[in-house]
């Protein structure tokens, strides 16, 4: 099941492929193509993935180049999507072990880019709206603690609504390692969100 | 029901609860009436809630990222820079891998009647634990291909069946973490983050 505005996969791939096809052709601008459907997906994977808004961006930047790089090895009668997710998770691993080498002196990493968002100051008091982004904060860090194929389990599927049977194919695991991990990733955020909270006075932010 | 009391049932309760197709499921009242009067289970459930629905209001990502992007793809595409293999490139990439020796063997063998080539590819690196090759053949995924020392010389090999007539760029990935171009190919290429793909062209 993927998400309800996401295009047919039949037409994601139609558009895709042709694109695909012109830019190994030659023509690197239908890239754009490519490009314009995938950066939302990639963008938010990588963000979760990595927790920086920063990191994000260049993360998407250098999987794109990746994805261009490959293109030759992309098996034409296949879906695209799975193809990149899995450039994208090999990439964000990689990343990440990068930045966490670059940051280790950091006790609490950062996750305001995902507190920040819009919308629910709109609808609620500030207090709230600040108890939502510091949930939502402490979501973001927790979810960076936990191994790296629990994360990219629990996040394409709790977070991304992608099926059992698509990251199956993205992670080249069964389907069964599949659903092990993603036991084990709601597990280990539950341990440490309990864990985690459990030493301050309030209990708050701590993770 | 205390803090304690409640996470060990909220645990229970999870545990119980972990099913594929309700990623969610409501809290039943039993385990609802502490959160409601303690704040800091409040705020620990909610974190977890946090972690439990696919977004309402999906991440926007920045909208000149993929024009930044596209400006990239192009710089690649227009200017490729080709060179030659270099000891001095070579020996940065040995140092940074802190290993003592690095050889590259490549064999290439054309089967007949086939639209495949067998690739052998060797890399001796004595003091490496794990060695890996990623490339465009496996889209540079770095657990797809793994070397083995199989008689503990420490050279590692790995024979790849790839589609002739076609170009290739790789490098070698070294304890999971150090990569490297090949040493001995034929080419090399930028890879457009600081480092060096080699180039298989067969």
């Amino acid at each position: 099941m993927m998400k309800e505005d996401d295009p047919s996969p039949a037409r994601e791939n139609a558009e895709v492929l042709a694109a695909v096809q012109e830019t190994l052709n030659g023509d690197t601008s239908a890239f754009r193509i490519v490009v314009d459907r995938y950066t939302p997906l990639l963008f938010s994977l990588s963000l979760r993935m990595l927790g920086g808004r920063e990191d994000a961006e260049e993360a998407v930047q250098e999987i794109f180049l990746k994805v261009f790089a490959s293109l030759r090895s992309f098996k034409l009668e296949k879906r695209f999507l799975p193809w990149i997710y899995t450039i994208a998770l090999n990439h964000l691993r990689t990343s990440f072990k990068k930045r966490s080498r670059r940051r280790r002196v950091e006790t609490v990493l950062p996750h305001e880019d995902l507190a920040a968002r819009p919308g629910d100051g709109d609808r609620v008091g500030p207090e709230h709206r600040l108890f939502l982004a510091q949930a939502e904060a402490a979501a973001g860090r927790a979810l960076l603690r936990i191994r790296h194929e629990y994360r990219a389990v629990f996040i394409l599927r709790a977070l991304e609504g992608l099926s059992v049977s698509e990251i199956a194919t993205i992670m080249g695991i069964p389907e069964g390692t599949v659903k092990t991990f993603f036991r084990r990733a709601r597990q280990n955020l539950a341990e440490l969100i309990f864990r985690e909270t459990r030493e301050t006075p309030d209990g708050i932010g701590s993770i | 029901m205390n803090c304690r009391e409640w996470e060990k049932n909220f645990k229970n309760w999870l545990q119980a609860n972990e099913t594929l197709d309700v990623i969610r499921p409501t809290l039943p009242r039993s385990l609802a009436e502490h959160p409601a009067g303690c704040p800091a289970c409040r705020f620990r459930y909610q974190v977890f809630a946090n972690l439990s629905q696919p977004d309402s209001e999906p991440i926007e990502a920045p909208t000149d990222l993929p024009r930044r992007v596209m400006a990239a793809v192009q710089r690649r595409s227009a200017a490729p820079v080709y060179r030659r293999f270099s000891i001095p490139a070579f020996a940065v990439a040995v140092a940074a891998a802190a290993f003592a020796a690095v050889l590259m063997i490549t064999l290439p063998t054309r089967r007949p009647d086939s639209s495949t080539v067998t690739v052998r590819l060797a890399l001796a690196a004595p003091r490496a634990r794990t060695v890996a090759v990623a490339g465009d053949w496996n889209a540079w995924n770095p657990e797809s291909d793994r070397l083995f020392d199989v008689n503990g010389d420490g050279v590692w090999e790995i024979e790849l069946h790839l589609e002739k007539n076609k170009e290739y760029r790789y490098q070698f990935i070294i304890n999971g973490e150090s990569w490297i171009p090949d040493p001995r190919a034929g080419l090399q290429v930028e890879d457009g983050f600081g480092g060096t793909n080699s180039v298989l062209d067969i």
